[in-house]
């Protein structure tokens, strides 16, 4: 009996939840006291929500012993397809906590590569990083990543 | 009255089954993720460990516990094979609820140490996956744990819908709420959406092969509320059995042109698991399970 009575609470506690997050995701309208399963719940339905009109990449420089800036292979440190550099790259998990934690998120990336650079034989005095967005275009993804369609935004250093 | 009604909402939702639709969904989604797992070993070190560019969420100082930081690069190769383990045991369905917490437990480290950045509604669907496969059956068929225990890789005894259950009807409320909100968010007013996808970072060469037909707007825009429509009536075909099997071809069909055109492949994983909206009996008779009456007592 207990165990009935359980395996119906366990149903009615899951799809209040998923109506909570259908709710959510259809009219923004959040129920309290399931305000963290529902937002959960909406996070597993509510894919591909936007667009955006430009690409965004980050582009690491190092600067040398010599005074010159070198540019550091970012595919190195954010590997995988296009798409989802894009993503990664916006630093999102940490955007959410604001600016200050956004920014102190690409200093910190910023010394990470700085230090992966040294252990692979490769000194900097300072590595910056910045954040390139360019138009999109039917020619290709970088078809349009050239000035003077590029906005560059200096986003973290060591 | 109440009464027949509530017997049927009780055997609707865990009536005793045979497990193999749920063993099928244990081996597809086992297998995404082994092989989820393995795209990343070729950057283990660089995306996870303290000599590359990990960026623990909880870790460098947030939360004030060491454990959290980047761990060096041995302690995460060793974390990666027990993960390895943990994937290829729960495939296998040998100690599956050991190796889904082992799952749990790791998946969570490497989310925390970089995959946080690349927020995916696959994760969060995964992590409910791995919640009811940690209280279903999954392993009394075609399991590791049968053979052990019967003899025979036939063998299966009778378990709980609910699991099964659950995980239809959540697959069905991220197609019908992955449909309906697009009538109302801003970026789904009209074609454009379509058409400024075929040319986004995740755009493959095909996509931009067929933006480039200068196929005009307003076949755009039809497409939107096409798509819609397409969407619900795909969650709601998986439930009704004389359409059932269209539903899952044209789903088949939506996720791979998504895959070819946005290189999104992540959703193939919902192909394989469309097996929970069949009647367990049914699939159970694909493995001549109904035929081999090994039903152990329920």
């Amino acid at each position: 009996m207990f165990l009935l009575a359980f395996r119906h609470a366990v149903i009615i506690a899951y799809l209040c939840i998923t109506l909570g997050g259908l709710a959510f995701t259809l009219w923004r309208i959040e129920i309290p006291l399931l305000r963290t399963f529902a937002r959960f719940s909406y996070q597993t339905m509510s894919p591909y929500q936007g667009y955006r009109t430009v690409h965004q990449d980050l582009v690491l420089e190092g600067r040398t012993a010599t005074g010159e800036w070198e540019t550091i292979s970012v595919e190195r440190y954010l590997p995988g397809r296009r798409g989802e550099r894009f993503v990664r790259s916006g630093f999102l998990s940490f955007a959410n906590r604001g600016d200050a934690a956004l920014h102190a998120a690409y200093d910190r990336f910023a010394l990470r590569v700085q230090h992966a650079e040294v252990a692979a034989g490769r000194s900097y005095a300072t590595v910056q990083v910045y954040q390139e967005q360019w138009p999109i275009s039917p020619d290709g993804i970088d078809a349009l990543r050239m000035p003077p369609h590029v906005v560059r935004t200096l986003v973290g250093s060591t | 009255m109440i009464l027949r009604c509530a017997k049927q909402w009780d055997a609707w939702w865990c009536a005793a089954v045979p497990p193999h639709a749920l063993a099928i969904a244990r081996i597809a989604i086992g297998s995404f993720w082994l092989l989820l797992a393995l795209g990343y070993a070729p950057v283990l070190f660089v995306s996870f460990s303290s000599s590359g560019v990990a960026m623990p969420l909880l870790g460098d100082g947030y939360s004030g516990m060491q454990l959290f930081d980047a761990p060096s690069p041995f302690i995460v190769t060793v974390l990666y094979a027990l993960l390895l383990v943990c994937l290829i045991g729960f495939i296998a369905g040998y100690r599956m609820r050991v190796c889904l917490l082992g799952i749990l437990v790791l998946g969570l480290e490497f989310w925390q140490l970089s995959l946080h950045v690349f927020p995916a509604t696959i994760h969060r669907i995964s992590l409910f996956f791995i919640l009811v496969f940690l209280c279903s059956g999954a392993d009394m068929a075609l399991s590791l744990r049968m053979h052990r225990e019967r003899g025979t890789w036939r063998a299966w005894e009778s378990v709980s819908l609910l699991p099964q259950r659950l995980l239809a009807v959540q697959i069905t409320a991220t197609y019908l709420g992955a449909a309906l909100q697009k009538l109302w968010l801003p970026g789904w007013e009209d074609g454009g959406i379509l058409r400024a996808s075929l040319m986004s970072s995740w755009a493959t060469p095909l996509a931009f092969r067929i933006v480039r037909w200068d196929i005009a707007p307003s076949l755009y825009d039809a497409a939107v509320p096409a798509i819609i429509l397409f969407e619900v009536l795909l969650a709601m075909s998986f439930w009704i059995p004389r359409v059932r099997w269209i539903g899952f071809a044209f789903g088949a069909m939506f996720h791979i042109a998504i895959a070819l055109l946005l290189s999104i492949w992540s959703f193939l994983v919902l192909i394989p698991l469309y097996v929970l909206f069949l009647p367990p009996q049914q699939v159970a008779a694909w493995f001549g399970a109904a035929k081999t009456g090994r039903r152990s007592a329920q």
